[in-house]
C-alpha cells in the first residue's frame, strides 16, 4: 500500500507501548491510534500537555521507536511512501539523512569536545567532503551566534547557547524534514524570534517541519496544528480551523 | 575576535605539537622503562620528560598541581615498600616509583593538549573510527557524572544528612545512596546519547569524513622518530 505522493511521513493506526518496567505493572499505550500525514514542505505543531506523549510521536517520525526503543506497536509508519516500522532493511542511519531530530534534552545530543566538531559530527557521519562542512559549520555558527565559540567545549555554554549547538548541529546536516522537541524551552525572547525566522526560511527552502511547543501561538503561519493528550490526537488542522473554545483550555500550555 | 584567551595558551610550546608526537612519547617512554630494570637508565628518561615539559614551555606549578596526588601516592607506596621488604626491598621499591613516575610524566605532556585533536590523531593513524569515539564519549560522561554527584549530594544536605557528623557505617550507606541515582542518570544519558548519535548518523555509512586535519610539520616528525630512539639510546649508554 502506498501513500500519496505529497506526504512526507504518515502514521497509520499507530500505538505503542513502552515495555513494561516494575513486576506486572501494565502500561497505557504511550501513543493510541494515531493517524497523522505530514505533507512535504508543511509546517506542523504538535502542543499537548506534559507526558502525553509528544516526544514518543516525534521517536515514531524518525524511525528511533522501534528501531532503537523497542516495545508493543501496532500499525504502520510511512516515510517517502515506504513503511519502515516493520521492515529491518530500512535502518536509523540511513533515515537520519532524510530526517533531522533536536532532542529535547541538548545534552543528550552534544557528543564532542568542541563546538565546531559537534556541528561537524552529522554531516561527517554522511561522509560530506571536508570543505562543505567546513563552510556549513562556520554558517552554523554565525547563525546560531556562537561566533566565537568555535572552539569552545559544550560543557561550558549556557542553557540558550547549548540548544542552539544542537540545532545548528542538525541543521548543519541539511535533511529534507527536520523534528523539533521543544527547541525553545532554554531560549530568550531573541533566540525565540531567531526561531520562528529561521523556520520560515526553512518552509520557505522546500523544507518539512515538525514543532513540539507550548508556546503554538508563536506559529500562527504553521500549516496545521495537532492537539494531543494521553497518547491521542484531539484535532489537527489549519490554525484558523481550530476552534477558540478547544485552544483555551489551559491543558495546552 | 575568536577566543583570545584560549588561541594564547595554544600558541606554541608543547601545545602546538601534533599529538602524534606525544602518543608516540608516551607509548615509548612507558615501553621502555617497564622493559628495563636499570635505575640510570628510568632517570634518564624522566629527565628528557622533564626536559620536554620545561622546553616547551608548559607552567610546571599547573602540572605539578595536576599530578600532586599522584606523586603523593608514588611517595607512599615507596615508603611502604622499604618498611615491609627492608633494605633489600629498597631497589627495587626505586625501580617501581621511577617507573610509575614516568608514566605520570608522559600523561602530563598528554594533558598539554586537545582530547579532540587525539581523537582526530587516532583517526588519521587508521584506528577504527568507532573505538576512537567510544574513548571520547566516555571522557564526555565524566564531567557529567561529577556535577551530578555534586547535584545530588547538595540535594542531601538539604535533607539533612551533614556527612562530616556522620559515623562511617552510616557514611557508607549514605555514600551509596548517593551513588545508585547517579549511576541511573548517568545510564539513562548514556541510553539517550547513543539514541541521539544514531539519529545523526553514526555508523549510517561505511566511513566517516573529518572537517578538520591535523599535518605534522617538520618539528613534528623529528619528534617522532626522536623520542623512541633517545630512550633507547639511553639504554645503550647505562645498560651494559
Ligand atoms: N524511554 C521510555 N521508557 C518508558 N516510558 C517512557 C519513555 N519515554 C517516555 N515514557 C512515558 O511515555 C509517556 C509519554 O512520554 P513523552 O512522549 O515523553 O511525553 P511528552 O514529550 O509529551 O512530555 C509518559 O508517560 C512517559 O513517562
Ligand atoms: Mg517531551
Amino acid at each position: 500500500m502506498k501513500t500519496d505522493d505529497h506526504i512526507f511521513i504518515e502514521t497509520r493506526n499507530f500505538s505503542f507501548s513502552y515495555p513494561p518496567t516494575g513486576k506486572g505493572t501494565e502500561r497505557r499505550p504511550a501513543l493510541a491510534d494515531i493517524n497523522l500525514a505530514i505533507e512535504i514542505g508543511s509546517i506542523t505543531v504538535l502542543v499537548g500537555p506534559s507526558g502525553c506523549g509528544k516526544t514518543t510521536l516525534c521517536r515514531c517520525l524518525t524511525g528511533a521507536i522501534p528501531k532503537l526503543i523497542k516495545g508493543t506497536l501496532t500499525g504502520e509508519v510511512y516515510i517517502g511512501g515506504r513503511e519502515i516500522a516493520h521492515d529491518d532493511a530500512v535502518t536509523v542511519g540511513a533515515l537520519s539523512a532524510q530526517i533531522g531530530f533536536v532532542t529535547q534534552e541538548p545534552d543528550h545530543q552534544i557528543v564532542m569536545t568542541a563546538v565546531e566538531d559537534d556541528i561537524a559530527f552529522g554531516p561527517e557521519n554522511l561522509m560530506k567532503p571536508p570543505a562543505a562542512i567546513r563552510s556549513s559549520v562556520d554558517a552554523q555558527i554565525s547563525n546560531m551566534g556562537l561566533a566565537g565559540k568555535a572552539e569552545t567545549n559544550p560543557s561550558a555554554l549556557s542553557g540558550g547557547e547549548k540548544q542552539r549547538l544542537a540545532l545548528g548541529g542538525i541543521l548543519a546536516m541539511n535533511p529534507e524534514a527536520m523534528i523539533f522537541d521543544e527547541p525553545m524551552s532554554n531560549l530568550d525572547a531573541d533566540g525565540r524570534t531567531r526561531f520562528t525566522r529561521r523556520i520560515k526560511e526553512l518552509k520557505s527552502g522546500g523544507r518539512t517541519v515538525v514543532i513540539v511547543e507550548h508556546d503554538f501561538e508563536l506559529f500562527d503561519f504553521a500549516d496545521r496544528w495537532v492537539l494531543m493528550k494521553d497518547g491521542r490526537l484531539i484535532c489537527a488542522d489549519a490554525p484558523a480551523n481550530i476552534p477558540r473554545s478547544l485552544l483555551e483550555d489551559e491543558l495546552w500550555r | 575576535m575568536t577566543g583570545g584567551a584560549s588561541n594564547h595558551v595554544k600558541s606554541g610550546g608543547l601545545r602546538s605539537i601534533d599529538p602524534r608526537p606525544k602518543l608516540m612519547l608516551m607509548v615509548s617512554a612507558s615501553t621502555a622503562c617497564m622493559l628495563t630494570g636499570n635505575i640510570p637508565h628510568i632517570a634518564g628518561i624522566l629527565c628528557v620528560l622533564i626536559l620536554t615539559l620545561v622546553v616547551g614551555g608548559a607552567d610546571m606549578l599547573v602540572v605539578l598541581g595536576r599530578i600532586r596526588a599522584l606523586l603523593l601516592l608514588i611517595a607512599a607506596l615507596f615508603v611502604i615498600q622499604t618498611i615491609f621488604a627492608g633494605m633489600d626491598g629498597l631497589l627495587l621499591a626505586a625501580v617501581l616509583s621511577l617507573r610509575l613516575l614516568v608514566v605520570v610524566l608522559a600523561a602530563a605532556i598528554l594533558l598539554e593538549g586537545e582530547i579532540r585533536d587525539y581523537l582526530l590523531a587516532l583517526v588519521q593513524m587508521k584506528l577504527p573510527y568507532e573505538l576512537a569515539f567510544a574513548v571520547i564519549v566516555g571522557l564526555h560522561f565524566l564531567p557529567i557524572l561529577r556535577d551530578e554527584a555534586v547535584n545530588i549530594y547538595c540535594y542531601m544536605q538539604l535533607r539533612g544528612k551533614d556527612f562530616k557528623k556522620l559515623g562511617i557505617a552510616k557514611k557508607l550507606r549514605a555514600y551509596s545512596g548517593l551513588c545508585l541515582p547517579i549511576l541511573a542518570g548517568a545510564l539513562r544519558r548514556a541510553y539517550e546519547t547513543s539514541i541521539a548519535m544514531d539519529l545523526r548518523g553514526f555508523r549510517a555509512m561505511p566511513g566517516r569524513t573529518s572537517m578538520r586535519r591535523l599535518s605534522m610539520r617538520g618539528t613534528d616528525v623529528i619528534l617522532t622518530i626522536f623520542y623512541p630512539v633517545i630512550f633507547i639510546a639511553l639504554g645503550f649508554i647505562f645498560v651494559r
